[in-house]
């Protein structure tokens, strides 16, 4: 299942939130899609995942388009065996009521429906997807860390078995030490199952452990596209070299980061004007 | 004189947390100096920073000294705890939005303090706060005292929260997370001027941070906190080039890199290497070395005591391992 | 959230332990003592009133308290004590009704308004400040014209004026829930909008409905015996205690002042009542929602 985006835009009031924006995430791809608050990447998301709508543009999985309004009990359902998403705050994305296999009971029941014993069976397969024991499984949202609901909200994606998965900013709220187990969880479940993601991240480096293509946006609009390693190493646009040269390191220095970035805006509409 | 001088730091809350939420902290700012103070969340860094502004959560147990500037801060009222917030330290939050009266204009919030405390005229508060926010990069500081905060962007936020807490003219800043809420690129510029105005006042800052090698590339010391206590206290450099603590390398090997020169190229990205497990809640408290249920070179020993904070050759580690990771190469 | 929040999460937390610590408690307790004894007098007054409420003894006109009455009687020598008993009854059932009613109803119309946005937004905001601006008094002297008098005209008229101020909080509260993630995830999941908003928005919203209706219990026996008072709802000889107030107030003007104050003490001591008990349950949301 491949996922062409053309020519989408969304506008809010004055503000050109995402502008002509075109990509495509190959079956089984995963594409970064990269850029600060404000750059558009989590209304193209959202757009993508049908909580939004587009002024313009399509959104196209396997030749149907999926920008208008669902019809139907049966194309809600076949949407989201499509597409599902990740969200960035794990203590929201979550019904604070539900313990996990409550949560993952619902959507497995809403999906594959079948006898108790199966729907339990389900539960346990994506609990132990997730990497989740039986405390887990038993506890409500509040009673797990950043990390565990992250693994929960996951497995309640998993659930739908869809062919491509959006992570907004999916690992952006967890410390560093999860952080990693997270990516490479998601790493493997791609190796495992094939799935595709949408990676929406501010982060060039969490990007480049994930990813294969990546499209850097700016101001709604995507400023360059190609190979994740191909734009990391040799970046084409003024954007993308501030964004990289952004990311602390050895040897880094801020001040000269901060220069070349208001040479950028001098260059460019500067929209953080006092 | 130290400007900060934290002595067996204990902060805690029984009725909350099971176990401290600062335990045992030891940790010295000198004037001019930048030290960084890193860990995750609930690690008592952010606790550890505001015991300096004789900040505790209410009905807190405290323990140890703090002492600013040779004036003990633990057990201060009243209008001596006053004085050393108009006085002597001030502190730069994560999120600037949180921290200002959106009802009051830009100019009130910067010249208030000064009026209040220093008894300054009108006239005379209003001169220093336009400088101050030239000095931190506001273009047109005589337009923007006569703005709201909402009519700035974070960042620009981020930099009047910078010039406010310089007007306190500060022996210590405390800076926590302060660009944790910000854009990349906004960060940059944020750390920019908090440095430059550190330097030219060479005056000590505390810098709490989630992220390590933020804090490398700008602090001059490090000190690392897992569960309440420092694990491990080196010089920036040094703890990158050869982390004792087997966390603070656990941190290091599961933070994303970008490419260095020689592999940009490649395609092939070596996988991170995560720390295992979960951080230790408050409701926990076991016995022995908090890290251990997540240490990769773990023995008997670990669980049995805490360990002891060893110091040699300026690097301080507690690890009942230390000796033998002391001196070897990470 | 990242590292820092931690920490002062836990301290707004046990701030608000602090303030409602033992006293609170102890207040509460009080608080579900008294109703409990209103509760079960009204539902075994016929068990525990002394006589009927509407037993005449001409002899004991304006009796004091004494053993025989104990709380007095009135002006037609009827037993105060009994007549509360059994004016309990529709005292509490009034309010009741009201709170239901208008909890339903203004349920219903804010989180439909939150969840459908828009044109329906806008009609139910619109109606709602219309409904706000209707002085409540004249809502219930046009349901007693159209109804006729009785309990059934102000609990009417007493629906309609409550039904704003829980289609308000509702509303603001189902904008706010709605906003969250997990409300997104289940769309993205493909679940319809009457089951998201069945199952889990308005189970959500639900402590905080509770917290205002319990308030608003207090509120409505206090406007429903107003209107007692001024004719506009259980009319005599049925014991209510709006009604006793205004019977015995020549009373008062005689130097007589049980038969009217004890019903007025009994209105203040269940108001006063769901009010604490109301800001207890608020707060308690409102800790609630801290991560």
């Amino acid at each position: 299942m491949s996922l062409q985006v053309a020519g989408l835009s969304k506008r809010y009031g004055p503000l050109l939130a995402v502008d002509d924006v075109t990509f495509t995430v190959e079956d089984g791809g995963a594409l970064g899609l990269v850029g600060e608050s404000g750059s558009g990447k989590t209304t193209t998301a959202r757009i993508i995942a049908g909580l939004e709508r587009a002024d313009a543009g399509t959104v196209m999985v396997d030749g149907a388009d999926r920008a208008g309004p669902a019809r139907g009990r049966g194309q809600r359902l076949n949407r989201a065996r499509q597409i599902q998403m990740v969200f960035q705050d794990p203590y929201l994305s979550l019904d604070p009521r539900l313990t996990t296999t409550e949560a993952l009971g619902e959507i497995v029941a809403l999906h594959e429906p079948g006898s108790r014993h199966s729907r339990r069976h389900r539960v346990a397969e994506l609990l132990d997807q997730v990497g989740l024991g039986q405390r887990e499984a038993a506890a409500l949202p509040r009673q797990l860390s950043g990390g565990q609901r992250q693994r929960v909200a996951i497995a309640r994606t998993l659930a739908a078995r869809p062919r491509l998965l959006i992570l907004d900013e999916a690992v952006a709220a967890l410390d560093v030490s999860i952080q990693a187990q997270i990516l490479n969880l998601l790493i493997d479940l791609r190796r495992q199952t094939g799935i595709g993601y949408l990676f929406v991240s501010h982060d060039l480096a969490v990007v480049r452990y994930v990813t294969e293509q990546v499209a850097v946006m700016h101001s709604g609009r995507i400023v360059e596209q190609g190979a994740t390693h191909e734009v990391l190493a040799r970046p084409q646009h003024a954007y993308t070299r501030l964004l990289l040269a952004s990311v602390p390191r050895r040897g880094w220095d801020p001040a000269a980061v901060s220069r070349a970035r208001r040479d950028l805006h001098d260059t460019t509409s500067d929209k953080e004007t006092v | 004189m130290t400007a900060l001088a934290i002595n067996n730091l204990t902060v805690e809350l029984p009725a909350v947390a099971r176990r401290p939420l600062v335990a045992d902290v030891t940790l010295q700012v000198g004037a001019g100096e930048v030290v960084g103070l890193v860990g995750e969340s609930g690690s008592g860094k952010s606790v550890t920073a505001r015991a300096a502004l004789g900040l505790f959560p209410p009905s807190a147990q405290v323990t140890g000294s703090v002492r600013v500037a040779g004036t003990e801060v633990v057990g201060l009222t009243g209008q001596a705890l006053r004085r050393l917030r108009a006085e002597q330290v001030a502190m730069v939050f994560q999120d600037p939005r949180a921290s200002i009266n959106p009802l009051r204009r830009v100019g009130d919030f910067l010249t208030e303090a000064l009026r209040a405390n220093r008894g300054w005229s009108k006239a005379k508060a209003l001169t220093r706060a336009v400088e101050l926010l030239t000095e931190v990069g506001i273009a047109q500081p005589g337009v923007a005292v006569r703005k709201y905060p909402h009519q700035f962007s974070g960042g620009m936020l981020q930099r009047v929260m910078i010039a406010s807490a310089l007007a306190v003219e500060p022996v210590l800043l405390l800076a926590d997370e302060p660009t944790t809420a910000l854009d990349v690129t906004t960060q940059a510029e944020i750390l920019a001027t908090l440095l430059s105005a550190q330097a030219e006042r060479a005056m000590a800052m505390l810098f709490v941070t989630h992220d390590l090698e933020l804090a490398a590339t700008i602090c001059d010391r490090i000190a690392v906190m897992y569960a309440g206590r420092i694990v491990e206290e080196q010089p920036a450099q040094r703890l990158f080039d050869a982390p004792q603590h087997p966390y603070t390398r656990g941190l290091l090997t599961a933070t994303p890199k970008l490419p260095a020169g020689g592999d940009a190229a490649s395609s092939d990205v070596a996988p991170l290497v995560p720390v295992a497990g979960r951080p230790l809640s408050l409701a926990e408290n076991p016995a022995g070395c908090a890290f251990a249920p997540r240490c990769p070179i773990v023995v008997d020993d670990c669980a049995a005591a805490t360990p002891v904070t060893r110091v040699r050759d300026g690097a301080s580690v507690a690890c009942h391992r230390a000796d033998e990771l002391i001196g070897r190469d990470a | 959230m990242t590292a820092a929040s931690a920490t002062p999460g836990l301290i707004r937390r046990r701030v608000g332990r602090l303030r409602t610590g033992a006293l609170g408690g102890w207040l509460n307790i009080v608080a579900l003592a008294v109703l409990t004894v209103f509760v079960l007098a009204a539902v075994f007054a016929d068990v525990v009133s002394p006589v009927g409420p509407n037993d005449v003894s001409l002899s004991d006109t304006l009796a004091p308290i004494s053993g025989e009455h104990l709380l007095g009687a009135d002006q037609s020598g009827r037993d105060t004590l009994s007549r509360l008993i059994y004016g309990a009854r529709g005292s509490l059932l009034g309010p009741l009704a009201v709170v239901a009613g208008s909890t339903l109803l203004g349920t219903a119309f804010g989180v439909w308004a939150a969840w459908r946005g828009g044109v329906v937004d806008w009609l139910i905001s619109r109606s709602t400040e219309v409904v706000f601006a209707f002085p409540g008094l004249l809502l219930a002297i046009l349901a007693v014209a159209m109804i006729g008098p009785g309990l059934t005209a102000p609990v009417v008229a007493m629906v309609i004026a409550y039904t704003p101020y829980i289609a308000r909080l509702s509303r603001s509260a189902a904008l706010q829930e709605a906003a969250k993630p997990y409300i997104a995830a289940y769309r993205v999941q493909g679940f319809s909008s009457l089951t998201i908003v069945a199952r889990h928005l308005v189970p959500n919203i639900v402590p905080l409905l509770l917290a205002q209706s319990t308030l608003n219990f207090g509120y409505a026996l206090l406007d429903l015996a107003a209107l007692s008072y001024l004719g506009f709802g259980v009319q005599p000889p049925t014991p209510d205690w709006g009604t006793m107030i205004r019977e015995n107030q020549q009373a008062v003007l005689e130097g007589v002042w049980q038969p009217s104050l004890v019903p007025g003490v009994c209105i203040v001591l269940v108001v006063v009542a769901f009010t604490t008990l109301g800001e207890a349950i608020a707060d308690r949301v409102a800790r609630r929602d801290v991560p």
